[in-house]
């Protein structure tokens, strides 16, 4: 003990850590603000923002994830040779040659996924507790931005171990990339403004014509350079915005007991004529004349605790369940890896990862640009949207039901379809793309679906109009007051995507119940 | 009043029009060096063979592995027309490779399910146009050569044309 003190005393150790033990209401915050490392954490922290059941850590675990994935790929990468005739093999030995090298490339694999899940669900949880309103609007946007990092990530990922899965799964998003309308050289009107297979947008993002050496690397430099550095860009901003939008958002319910509490010891303190103890002791920067800069625009009351040990610590123990679930988990379970890549066949049927069989299901549907370009991009804008567009600002920290019963509806539904959407592809879904139930057998032959039709023009053309024109005008007069609360510009906005999102489930009912092929056709594009 | 263009004028104006220029051409120039130059990929025409080796009313299947063609002769039972043809082996839908079943006549594509009958038209599933026509033409010593490649194709929205897929360059007749 004398030893440890005289450690912690000497100059050497004074040098790298400036303070004494944390056991100090002045070590403890000396701890978080002297530490290079820890300094992204406020001194304290709310209680309730602590809670469990109410963010599940869901945010946490996505950057854990986010900082497991980056080790281990560090690590593969100085086995793995981005060239096609040798990527293969050396992911085989990296399976069955190098030390440990199967459990960290199962791990990488793993975490990737569990990235993905926990990303989506943290945006889940943000959504339902009303955590992106006035002033986290920003950071909900920079956190749309990490979800399609994450999912380009994992994408770029997808081609590196060269083998029939990767491979096709690339080609497939190379023909959708093909497909942008105006930029791909199978979109609409592209040709129009000189774009062929030589020059548009598929043509630069694979570097060449077909799915080659040129793809690869492309994709290893963005897979192991450019969409990390982006992250972990965005990631700091992301928490950078949490301390300066007010920090964790609060569970309402604890609020208001908070403030009835205050308000019975007010009543108390001023029977016996002495000042209340003011409600936040403890200020963030010195200089600033109010609390926090953002905080102080309401008065809440607060009930805060020191970071060190409170949320140190259980930080800590979550990055300890991630690592080790990963861990058991990459021991158990390895990771897919099929033959090597071979241009020549395609397995059938060829699913896409998990993440994004939502969207190769849509294909069946719709043509490449619309399911591959137009609808993803609609989902983006449409969850960017959210934040601005959102008519009860106050309605923060919970549900509110009652007050959101339309934003919380459309968010379930379509987060729910998505899902399922993804189930159906991953189970329901055999060779030829055709509908085969999990416990039948692939072998049995089902020849594909009969000859299609296209609505006549004038049927098509007044199906649409119709659709839209009603769509939009129809809820203005049934539901008043959900218009003036938004105004004529919040409203177009979320009518359209909410009727785009409808036309997703028209077009899938015209498909299996009429045989429609297309509602309408151009020479440019058909729907 | 006479307006004076101060020195503040001048430096705001090259200024900003300095930096945008700076960056938009640091943004189009990096887009340039992007945009690959040389590729280095499979030879664009081969000798399929002589015309004996593709019999009538047949789709042969011996050039997938290597150059993703196929080599279809006209005739019964395939069809009721004449000549030689070759079609790219590429889902027009999203660039798969689909298998040739020679139950139903069909070429199938595994990836989303789409169909086209020994002509390469769409029948049924998601494909938006007819499988492409790759060039075809007779060398002078007799043999088929076929060029092959999605170089060919050119512009994907011509190679659909009914005409072009029956002109002299796309099919043979012998």
């Amino acid at each position: 003990m004398k030893l440890l003190n005289k450690l912690i005393d000497s100059q050497v150790f004074r040098s790298i850590i400036r303070h004494g033990w944390p056991n100090t209401a002045l070590n403890r915050s000396l701890i978080i603000t002297s530490n290079f490392f820890l300094h992204v954490l406020p001194v304290k922290v709310d209680k309730s923002a602590l809670r469990l059941g109410y963010h599940f850590y869901l945010g946490v675990i996505s950057f854990f994830m986010f900082i497991i994935v980056s080790l281990t790929g560090v690590l593969l990468m100085f086995y793995y040779i981005p060239a096609t005739d040798r990527a293969y093999e050396n992911m085989k030995d990296i399976i069955f040659i190098v030390p440990w090298g199967r459990v960290v490339r199962n791990m990488h694999r793993w975490a990737a996924h569990g990235m993905v899940l926990a990303v989506m669900f943290h945006m889940l949880r943000v959504f339902l507790t009303g955590s992106y309103k006035p002033p986290r609007e920003f950071n909900w946007v920079v956190g749309i931005g990490l979800l399609v990092i994450t999912l380009l990530l994992s994408f770029t990922g997808y081609l590196l171990p060269w083998d029939q899965l990767s491979f096709w799964a690339i080609s497939v998003g190379g023909n959708m990339a093909k497909a942008t309308p105006f930029i791909g050289a199978s979109g609409p009107f592209s040709e129009m403004l000189g774009f062929d297979i030589t020059n548009d947008i598929s043509f630069v993002l694979t570097g060449g014509t077909v799915i080659g050496q040129n793809t690869l690397i492309r994709f290893y430099v963005l897979h192991c350079v450019v969409l990390p550095l982006i992250a972990c860009g965005l990631i700091g901003l992301h928490f950078f915005r949490i301390r300066k939008d007010g920090g964790l958002s609060i569970p309402h319910k604890d609020l208001e007991e908070r403030r009835k509490n205050e308000s019975g010891k007010i009543k108390e303190a001023s029977a016996a004529a002495i000042q209340p103890e003011p409600v936040k002791t403890y200020h963030l920067m010195a200089l600033m004349n109010d609390k926090t800069p953002v905080v102080a625009t309401e008065d809440k009351p607060y009930d805060e605790i020191f970071t060190w040990p409170h949320l140190v610590v259980r930080l800590v123990l979550c990055f300890l369940v991630v690592f080790t679930a990963l861990f058991v988990i990459s021991f158990i379970a390895d990771g897919p890896l099929e033959t090597v890549a071979n241009p020549s066949v395609t397995p059938n049927p060829a699913k896409a990862a998990w993440y994004f069989l939502g969207l190769q299901e849509l294909l069946v549907y719709f043509d490449p640009w619309l399911a591959g370009v137009v609808l993803p991009s609609l989902i983006i804008s449409g969850l960017v949207l959210i934040c601005y567009v959102d008519a009860h600002q106050d309605a923060q920290g919970g549900l509110h039901f009652s007050k959101r019963a339309f934003s919380v509806i459309f968010f379930l539904v379509g987060f729910i379809a998505w899902f399922a959407l993804i189930i159906f592809g991953e189970f329901f879904r055999g060779p030829g793309w055709q509908l085969y139930f999990p416990w039948e057998s692939w072998d049995i032959h089902k020849s594909p679906s009969g000859a299609l039709h296209n609505l006549s023009s004038l049927a098509g053309w007044s199906l649409i109009i119709g659709y839209f024109v009603g769509g939009m005008v129809l809820p203005k007069l049934l539901w008043k007051s959900f218009y003036n609360r938004r105004g004529a510009v919040k409203y177009s906005l979320i009518m359209f995507h909410v009727l785009m999102f409808g036309m997703i489930f028209l077009k899938i009912i015209l498909r299996l119940y009429f045989d429609v092929r297309y509602i309408i056709t151009t020479p440019w594009f058909n729907i | 009043m006479k307006k004076l263009i101060t020195r503040r004028d001048v430096l705001t104006w090259t200024t900003s029009w300095g930096l945008t220029v700076f960056v938009g051409g640091g943004v189009v120039n990096i887009g340039r060096f992007m945009v690959p130059k040389v590729l280095y990929e499979p030879s664009e025409t081969i000798i399929a063979g002589f015309p004996e080796d593709f019999p009538e009313g047949t789709v042969d299947t011996r050039l997938i592995k290597d150059y993703k063609v196929w080599v279809i002769h006209h005739g019964e039972p395939i069809t009721k027309k004449k000549g030689i043809y070759s079609l790219i082996a590429v889902c027009t839908h999203l660039g798969c490779t689909p298998r040739w079943n020679q139950e139903e006549l069909l070429f199938q594509c595994g990836c989303h399910g789409s169909v086209f009958d020994v002509e390469g038209n769409n029948i049924s599933g998601p494909a938006p146009s007819p499988l492409w026509r790759a060039p075809i033409r007779m060398t002078p010593d007799g043999r088929i050569e076929v060029g092959v490649g999605i170089l060919n194709v050119g512009r994907p929205q011509q190679a659909q044309l009914m005409p072009k897929r029956e002109d002299k360059q796309h099919l043979l007749k012998l």
